[in-house]
């Protein structure tokens, strides 16, 4: 419905940074080196300076997107420039460096840079996609109304069980404990609900193959069972087991697709500061060698 | 048993002490009559350790007594000293039945059958009221309490818990986590109750949280003698519809709200000027009530504020005993009045004013001190704009010197009518809610008193003069200008044939295919267009305030077209066929730009069929609630990335305190509506503020001011949720840790604040003090998050 970064302004930034990309690849094309093109001719250095600006510039985003004072455009604008500008610098950078590359402090600067712009595509891609597949898991209800429904249905399943003559009612209740704990979890604070369904993925696991013994079981009792109320019982309990397996899917696929949103940073952000550790060496040894 | 004094103060809250006070130190033989065994029974069902505030901070305080802001123990403990210092005569448990007679020889009765003679009588009751008792046999044993202070005090009893308000049905539910409750219904559902309480109690009896006797009506509580067990128990018998029923308690708590104090006013022969409940009786400068000799001071004389009930408690003593102080505000007042030209005093201004401003012509001089306190006297310099078309002010202007223009169109194609000396501007939004329909200007340097729409409220509230003038100019001006070129004659002619009626929201005011007889101009709300196509109601437009609907009927003669329903709670003008023929033959392009009207509505209309998902989404919101909203904040799930950007943004411009939440709030088609203030149009929460805290900026913002005195009433009255009391403080973690470990929580509960931190309300200023707006907006990285109207709605998700 509205416009996203990357439409943003009618991809005003995306004009910027091709006409600078443009430029830059011109001068490339028209440039004579003395020898080979490399970083330490006059280009060479002219192209470094502009990825050394475009680095530090696209770095401060993460200092701009908290000073929420600020008064410099806004943050989408912000995202919209520094994903453009990140593809620019790319190109920029790789000019840069004359297509030299070695075991040296300089192409690990060229190689952290690379890791941080791959990874924040990644990011582009899960911010396109991720959003949207999390309202589809959640099927229009809130966090909280899934886990307020899961909280019901659970408890229905143990009343249900206590109809049920035999050890239903303990395997149910065996089986719902780990669940219980997530929801009460849940109740104080929102995200860690979710983290027990999704987080520890071996009682997961166990809690749905826990759940699929229990209904293996409660289907061989509705065979063998005489009782018409009996059997409307184990019919009811089965559906609510099946309710509520599918509600742990929900909850569960959108905590997973809300961990993907954030995990990708936990690359792109420690890179570059190492990339930027790696850039100061690499100026300073440029100089100290010159 | 009959006793006499000079004065009898009825109730002993800070106006009534403080009076008593001053009676006592001038040794003026004087009696304190208090109901309750407890002085200032309000404030000491606060609760326990609440800051208890001091405003407003520029009046200063007279009284004999101390008061300053602190907690509601150490208030109560100087106060109860303080009495005791001046040997103050206070009776308490004396519960006052009747009062008669007249200055010199007034008659008090008591409930224990004592009678007090007085010459003079101070009330001071309130607005509380005394607590209505049960009235059934069994009522004096201890079992039976009419209040309730920690509900966790209580474990594991029988609790039958009476009545079906909202004290009674927070009370059963609070009680009923740790204890067996029944609640006493008389009626057969909880109409009386608030929305959010209604949902609590009805779900607390379905999970069988809580029983409910519905139908029921308490008849006897009887002793049951102790058997085995040596612990007395109760039992309650009931009458219901099906029957008689009884329960065995331990406790019985009924809570059957208070008699009304205004019922008391007038038995005394006190008049009151209408039977809104904020309509308060007219009364002299020196506080006497139309009973010579009954003086009415506090919160029941429509002064809510501690400091000026002590302050008008020390002023009536010195009146009565014939001193003519200066009322303590005079100054202040004056600081005001000045800038009125050819006026010396206080008094000079309000006879000048008196006379010049016919809306308050019929208020007593104490009345128009006060509507001059709540208002300011501005002096506008002449070409100067005194408010912008499309501001969202909602204050009323009275002019008291010089003239102004009043300009509906552009500029340049309208010459506006010009507004004189006691003419009245800025009806219109004050009414409707929404903005500003015209530009006033200075059309000469001018004086203008700008009064706030809460003391205007009150204003019309007690003088049926005031608001029937008030209702009228409104009236001809929306009609002038919904017909501009129409013959003043002629409209005159039309509002007197005009009805306003009321509707709630979803209510109908017409269906497709009705024959259209009427039309309509909206007074205030809104209402939405809806039309039904393939088997389901597609909504296409939202009209607000100010607008008409019902038009095209009235022209071609044709059925309804379409359904309109309200979408909050709306007013309407209703012009009849006949009405609306008049103002059609009198302004020739009426039917010209009505035709326009009706062909952009046509287009909206096939865009919102071509676009079903739009109309559904428009519905949800209206269901929402949005209907009411100035600006909400919408978020698109299919572009929000969860990040909590907005309310990190949110607390880290706002002292670490988040006005949003995000994940709360409904979600529908990829359109989130987060818990955030929507700044209504008659916002909810500015109804019943008593330091008058709440404004509205031009730009639409309801916000807060540090005037707050934390009482809740907003947190209360909002019913989207939107408003916290909280306390002020915030850590933010270094960049460092937030970069590395994406630990920005300052929206996060941080930083304990001292316990006995004042707490105050908060709620959304959309950013009032920061250039730029709403920081919840600039700081969306994806665009997610965007504040509209409805209005733009319909242009911003199409």
């Amino acid at each position: 419905m509205y416009h996203s970064f990357i439409v943003y302004k009618k991809f005003y930034y995306l004009k910027w940074a091709v006409l600078l990309t443009a430029i830059c690849v011109g001068l490339y094309l028209w440039h004579e080196p003395p020898s080979v093109p490399n970083g330490g001719s006059a280009l060479g250095y002219l192209l470094g300076s502009i990825g050394a600006a475009l680095i530090g510039w696209l770095s401060w985003f993460g200092v701009r997107k908290r000073s929420y004072h600020s008064t410099t455009g806004n943050v989408q604008g912000w995202l919209s420039a520094h994903v453009y500008f990140g593809c620019a610098l790319f190109v920029i950078a790789t000019l840069h460096t004359g297509f030299q590359f070695g075991w040296n402090i300089h192409t690990l600067a060229y190689v952290l840079m690379v890791v941080v712009i791959v990874s924040g595509f990644v990011g582009v891609v899960l911010y396109r996609l991720c959003p949207r597949m999390m309202s589809e898991a959640l099927q229009q209800a809130s966090r909280r109304e899934i886990l307020e429904e899961l909280n019901e249905t659970t408890a229905n399943i143990l009343r249900l069980a206590d109809e049920v003559e035999g050890d239903v009612h303990d395997r149910v209740l065996r089986e719902n404990q780990d669940a219980t704990v997530g929801i009460l979890a849940a109740a104080s604070r929102e995200d860690s609900g979710a983290q027990a369904y999704t987080g520890n993925k071996h009682s997961r696991k166990t809690g749905i193959r826990n759940s699929d013994d229990l209904s293996d079981h409660l289907y061989r009792e509705l065979s063998g069972t005489q009782s018409p109320e009996a059997a409307n019982t184990i019919r009811a309990l089965l559906s609510q087991l099946a309710h509520k397996r599918e509600l742990t899917g929900r909850i569960g696929r959108e905590a997973a697709l809300k961990n993907l949103l954030t995990i990708w940073l936990f690359i792109h952000v420690p890179m570059s500061i190492a990339l930027i550790a790696a850039l100061i060496i690499h100026v300073v040894a440029v100089f100290a060698y010159w | 048993m009959s006793e006499h004094y000079k004065i009898a103060i009825i109730g002993a809250g800070p106006g009534g002490l403080s009076a008593g006070a001053r009676a006592a130190a001038l040794g003026v033989s004087h009696i304190v009559l208090e109901a309750s065994p407890t002085i200032a029974k309000t404030i000491s069902q606060y609760q326990k350790g609440k800051h208890v505030m001091c405003e407003p901070g520029i009046i200063p305080l007279r009284s004999e007594l101390d008061f300053s802001a602190g907690t509601r123990e150490s208030i109560l403990d100087v106060w109860a000293s303080g009495a005791d210092a001046l040997s103050v005569n206070l009776r308490y448990n004396a519960e006052v039945q009747k009062i008669s007679g007249c200055r010199k020889d007034f008659k008090i009765e008591l409930r224990d059958g004592v009678n007090v003679n007085t010459e003079y009588i101070v009330l001071a009751i309130g607005v509380q009221g005394n607590l209505r008792r049960l009235g059934i046999s069994g009522e004096d044993y201890p079992v039976v309490q009419y209040q309730l202070d920690d509900p966790d005090e209580y474990f594991d009893e029988n609790i039958v818990v009476i009545g079906a308000g909202d004290a009674a049905i927070e009370n059963a539910i609070a009680l009923a986590t740790h204890n067996d409750v029944v609640i006493v219904n008389r009626r057969d559902e909880f109409a009386r109750a608030k929305q959010g309480n209604l949902t609590d109690i009805t779900k607390a009896i379905e999970t069988k949280l809580l029983d409910c006797a519905f139908g029921a009506v308490p008849k006897s509580i009887t002793e049951i003698p102790a058997s085995d067990n040596d612990k007395i128990s109760y039992r309650i018998s009931l009458e219901t519809s099906s029957g008689a029923a009884e329960f065995d308690c331990d406790r019985v708590i009924a809570r059957l709200g208070a008699t009304p104090p205004r019922a008391f006013l007038t038995d005394a022969g006190v008049e009151l000027p209408s039977d809104d409940p904020a309509a308060v009786p007219a009364l002299s400068i020196e506080y006497e009530s139309n009973v010579p000799g009954l003086y009415i001071i506090g919160a029941l004389a429509g002064y809510p504020l501690i400091k000026q009930c002590m302050n008008q408690g020390y002023e009536v003593v010195e009146y009565i005993e014939g001193r003519h102080i200066d009322p303590v505000d005079q100054e202040i007042l004056w600081e005001k009045l000045r800038h009125i030209p050819g006026v010396a005093n206080v008094d000079e201004a309000i006879t000048r004013i008196q006379a010049s401003a016919p809306i308050v012509a019929g208020l007593t001089r104490l009345q128009i001190r006060e509507f001059l306190l709540d208002s300011d006297i501005v002096k506008i310099p002449a070409q100067d704009i005194v408010f912008e078309k499309g501001d969202y002010t909602n204050s009323f202007y009275s002019i008291l010197d010089g003239e102004v223009k009043v300009e509906v169109g552009e500029p340049t194609n309208d010459q506006g009518i010009t507004l004189k000396e006691g003419d009245i501007f800025g009806e219109i939004s004050l009414i409707s809610g929404r903005r500003r329909s015209a530009r006033v200007t200075a059309a000469s340097d001018c004086v203008l008193v700008e009064t706030p729409k809460r003391a205007m409220t009150r204003l019309v509230n007690s003088d049926a003069s005031a608001r029937k003038a008030i209702d009228e100019i409104f009236l001809s001006r929306v009609i002038a200008q919904f017909a501009p070129q129409a013959d003043p004659a002629i409209i005159d002619r039309v509002v007197r044939q005009t009805t306003v009626e009321h509707f709630a929201v979803n209510e109908v005011l017409f269906a497709e295919g009705d024959s259209g007889d009427c039309l309509f101009l909206i007074r205030s709300g809104s209402l939405v267009v809806s039309r039904h196509v393939n088997g389901k109601d597609i909504t296409f437009a939202y009209v607000p305030a100010g607008h008409f609907v019902g038009e095209m009927a009235l022209l071609s003669g044709a059925p309804r077209s379409s359904t309109v329903r309200a979408a909050s709670v709306t007013e309407v003008i209703k012009l009849t066929r006949d009405v609306f023929s008049l103002l059609l033959e009198s302004d020739s392009m009426l039917r010209e730009r009505i035709r326009k009207t009706y062909e952009q509505r046509a287009v909206e209309q096939l865009q919102m069929v071509a676009d079903s998902g739009l109309g559904d989404r428009f519905t949800f919101l209206v269901n929402e609630g949005v209907g009411e909203a100035t600006d909400v904040l919408l978020i698109d799930e299919a572009l929000c990335i969860r990040c909590d950007q907005c309310e990190k943004a949110c607390a880290g411009t706002h002292e670490g305190q988040t006005r949003l939440n995000r994940t709360a709030g409904p979600s529908f088609d990829y359109l989130h509506l987060p818990t955030s203030c929507r700044h209504c149009e008659h916002p909810h929460c500015m109804k019943d503020c008593p330091p008058d805290a709440i404004s509205r900026a031009p730009n639409g913002e309801v916000f807060i001011s540090d005037s707050c005195i934390g009482c809740g009433n907003c947190e209360q009255n909002c019913p989207y949720g939107v408003i916290h009391l909280t306390k002020p403080g915030a850590v933010t973690p270094s960049l460092w840790k937030q970069l590395l470990f994406d630990t920005n929580d300052s929206a996060e509960p941080n930083s304990p604040s001292p316990d006995d931190a004042p707490k105050k309300a908060v709620k959304c200023d959309m950013c009032v003090n920061l250039a730029g707006g709403p920081a919840c907006v600039r700081a969306c990285p994806t665009g997610a998050a965007i504040r509209m109207s409805p209005e733009e709605f319909l242009k911003v998700t199409a």
